[in-house]
């Protein structure tokens, strides 16, 4: 697998054993990875540095993974945007989808296939 | 009142006939005397005396006999007088029995109101006559019938009541008698002989106090109105009057009546065709009407039904079991004078079929307040209780739904993080006890998962189904059969496959396909601990579905339990769910389709599947 340690990859969850628990495995997998706790401090990392990619959870307070998706894509259409859900209907997938959302992961997921998504997200054109 | 009058002219006429009754006879006799008084003094005097004798008496004679002519005449004059008299009083009593025969031969009023103004012409020796009647404003008066006018002369006319002395009688109610009318100019257009009448009298057309019109006859020559003709005239417009208020309360008791025909018929059919079932019993209890509905509802013909009492709706009476729910609501109307405003009854039905009926009662009252009977209004809700509880289990689905996705992200979340973090641990763990206890973690945090994300599925709103998303059964389903044969212990059981390669797409995702067909054939094997037979069978409706059949040779479902085997959370399995069917039902419907089960005890069960297709299966090559 193609490594690239200069990946910049940010994780957006409000629940701390989540956040903490993909950070670790993303970082073990060569990530260089920040921690956010909601949508609104993201926007605010992001404006002090923008990452390659965003791990945002769909469900979050003050500012939800599309609200953010649709603001990131606005300032940085380069930045690949991955969503985790731990319960998501159809319709809010495919709205995540026209936000362009570029995939997303549904919990519990494993460490190999979030480094898989992440890293299909940094290859793909979009 | 005329009666009287012509007493009064006979009996004046008796006392002048008396005098001359006796006076006759009594001259005729003195006459006679003195011819014999001349016979016997010419034969026993002697002359001259006898000859002065004779001439005296004979002088006498002459005398006598004059007085005699001169009564006769007299007499046979007077008789003449009362001979007229009583052929004039002959044809009085002959005009007012016309009027009495036209008053009671009729009950049209034009007719009997012409028939009238003849007679009123006839009595007056006039050939010109009206009858005016008020409109409906009772502001002018209008022409009901006329002789002797032009008809374009009267037609339409109108005369305001109070002005001319035609509305100015009607006002007052009062007769006015006009002579030497002045010259008409219009004479010639108005009348029919182009003479203008010189007379007139106008009677007013009253009774009980009621006018309801006017009569006017002229005549072309002047006329005198003699005391006995107006009085005449007057009774006969009485008459009329009363005639006419008669025919009017005729006509009105036959359009009431005709109204209440119509109505009665009117409701009949309305009843009769309406979509609730209707039971009418009269004050004595006896069922008077009984509608096809209700006929229908509770099979039994009206006149098997029709003149019994209430009270014989018994149980018992096996012909009348149906209808035992009407006795006590009828009783309450009848003798308690209670209303009932969409009561809900459970009861058994024909052939002991349970139903839910909705239904009105309400006692029957005449506008008097007195009551003739009861009336229940009924119809059975049955289906619509059933689609409002399925409705509810669904509104109870769409709550659980809600907390669902509020229970995902608080549970599922931490349990992700306990999952994962657990494994990153146990994975660094060298203490194999602690390794263990780590993997134990993982494992329980994991099932936890796994019911909460079964429970999810309910809350998934339907999946908008693609072409993408629909699959192929003939392909899809060998490969399903086969992985579940792979995965599961089936033991002693056969899997058989009954279906066609001509079978439509289905508007299902594969996956959804698969837990379908996963817990159908799991529970089928649960079914048979003993080894059996699963067939599935499957073919294309034709109207836009794919039935599909799961059937199994094994235990059967009690009866008591099959209703509820759909319900959320229903389970006998130990450590079961109570979800695998739940969401086999709510994949189904949510797509449009539908799952109905069969089952026998100790002999089976089977799943019927309708799985909507992507339209005609054998589409067109264009």
């Amino acid at each position: 697998m193609n490594r690239s340690p200069e990946a910049k990859l940010l994780i957006v969850d409000d629940n701390e054993g989540v956040r903490h628990l993909v950070a670790r495995w993303l970082e073990r997998a060569g990530f260089a990875v920040r921690e956010a706790g909601d949508g609104e401090e993201a926007v605010e990392m992001i404006r002090r540095e923008v990452p390659d990619i965003v791990l945002a959870d769909i469900r979050m307070p003050k500012l939800d993974g599309i609200e953010l998706a649709r603001i990131v894509k606005a300032e940085h259409p380069k930045v690949k945007i991955v969503l985790m859900t731990a319960y998501s209907s159809p319709q809010t997938i495919a709205q995540a989808r026209r936000e362009g959302v570029d995939d997303y992961l549904e919990k519990p997921f494993t460490k190999d296939q979030v480094e898989r998504i992440a890293r299909e997200a940094l290859a793909s054109e979009r | 009142m005329e009666n009287k009058q012509r007493l009064t002219s006979e009996s004046s006429l008796r006392t002048r006939r008396t005098p001359s009754g006796y006076l006759l006879p009594a001259l005729v006799v003195v006459n006679a005397i003195l011819a014999g008084g001349i016979v016997a003094v010419c034969a026993t005097a002697s002359p001259p005396l006898n000859y002065v004798a004779a001439g005296v008496l004979c002088a006498c004679i002459i005398a006598l006999s004059s007085y005699l002519s001169y009564e006769w005449h007299r007499y046979r004059e007077q008789n003449k007088g009362y001979i007229d008299e009583i052929t004039d009083l002959n044809l009085r009593f002959g005009i007012l029995a016309d009027a009495v025969s036209a008053v009671s031969s009729t009950l049209d009023l034009e007719e009997l109101v012409a028939n009238i103004l003849g007679v009123m012409l006839t009595l007056t020796n006039s050939s010109i006559g009206v009858v005016l009647v008020p409109d409906e404003s009772n502001a002018y008066l209008q022409v009901l019938s006329h002789r002797g006018f032009q008809e374009k002369a009267v037609r339409g006319l109108k005369i305001a009541v109070g002005k001319g002395a035609v509305g100015k009688a009607f006002q007052d109610g009062k007769a006015v008698i006009r002579g030497n009318l002045p010259q008409d100019p219009k004479a010639a257009e108005t009348y029919l002989d182009g003479r203008s009448p010189r007379s007139q009298i106008i009677m007013p057309l009253k009774a009980k106090g009621q006018m309801v019109g006017i009569a006017v006859t002229a005549s072309c020559e002047e006329h005198e109105y003699n005391p006995d003709e107006v009085s005449l005239l007057s009774s006969l417009c009485h008459e009329l009057a009363v005639a006419m208020i008669n025919v009017d309360l005729y006509q009105q008791s036959q359009k009431t009546l005709q109204w209440l025909k119509d109505s009665q018929e009117y409701t009949e059919h309305f009843i009769q065709e309406m979509l609730a079932a209707v039971a009418v019993v009269n004050d004595d209890g006896d069922v008077i009407y009984f509608n096809r509905e209700a006929a229908d509802l509770l099979a039994i013909e009206p006149k098997e039904v029709i003149g019994v009492n209430y009270a014989d709706f018994t149980e018992e009476r096996e012909k009348f079991k149906p209808l035992a729910f009407l006795k006590p609501i009828f009783r309450l109307c009848l003798e308690e004078d209670r209303v009932f405003r969409r009561h809900e009854l459970a009861i058994e039905g024909p052939g002991g079929r349970r139903m839910t009926i909705s239904f009105n009662a309400f006692p029957l009252h005449r506008a008097r307040g007195e009551r003739m009977g009861a009336a229940v209004v009924f119809m059975d809700i049955s289906p619509m209780k059933e689609m409002e509880a399925r409705l509810r289990q669904q509104d109870h689905l769409s709550i659980l739904g809600q907390m669902a996705a509020k229970i995902a992200h608080e549970v599922k979340n931490p349990l992700f993080a306990i999952i994962g973090l657990a494994e990153e641990l146990e994975e660094d763990e060298q203490d194999p006890e602690r390794k263990q206890l780590l993997a134990t973690i993982k494992r329980e945090a994991t099932l936890g998962n796994q019911w909460i994300s079964g429970m999810l599925t309910f809350s998934r709103s339907p999946f908008p189904v693609t072409e993408g998303t629909a699959v192929s059964p003939q392909v899809t389903l060998p490969e399903l059969l086969a992985d579940f044969a792979r995965s599961h212990q089936v033991g002693e059981i056969k899997i058989v496959k009954d279906f066609g390669d001509d079978l439509p797409p289905v508007m299902l995702s594969r996956d959804n396909m698969r837990h379908i067909i996963f817990n159908l054939l799991e529970n089928a094997v649960q079914a048979m601990p003993s080894g059996g037979v699963i067939t599935v069978r499957a073919h294309d409706t034709g109207n836009g579905f794919l039935e599909m059949r799961v059937e199994d040779t094994g235990t059967g479902i009690d009866p008591d339990i099959l209703p509820s085997v759909f319900d959320p959370f229903f389970t006998t399995k130990e450590g079961g769910t109570g979800l695998g069917l739940s969401i086999v039902q709510k994949i189904l419907l949510d797509m449009g389709g539908d799952i109905e089960v069969r089952s026998q005890k100790g002999m089976g069960t089977t799943f019927i599947l309708k799985l909507p297709t992507r339209g005609a299966s054998h589409e067109p090559v264009s």
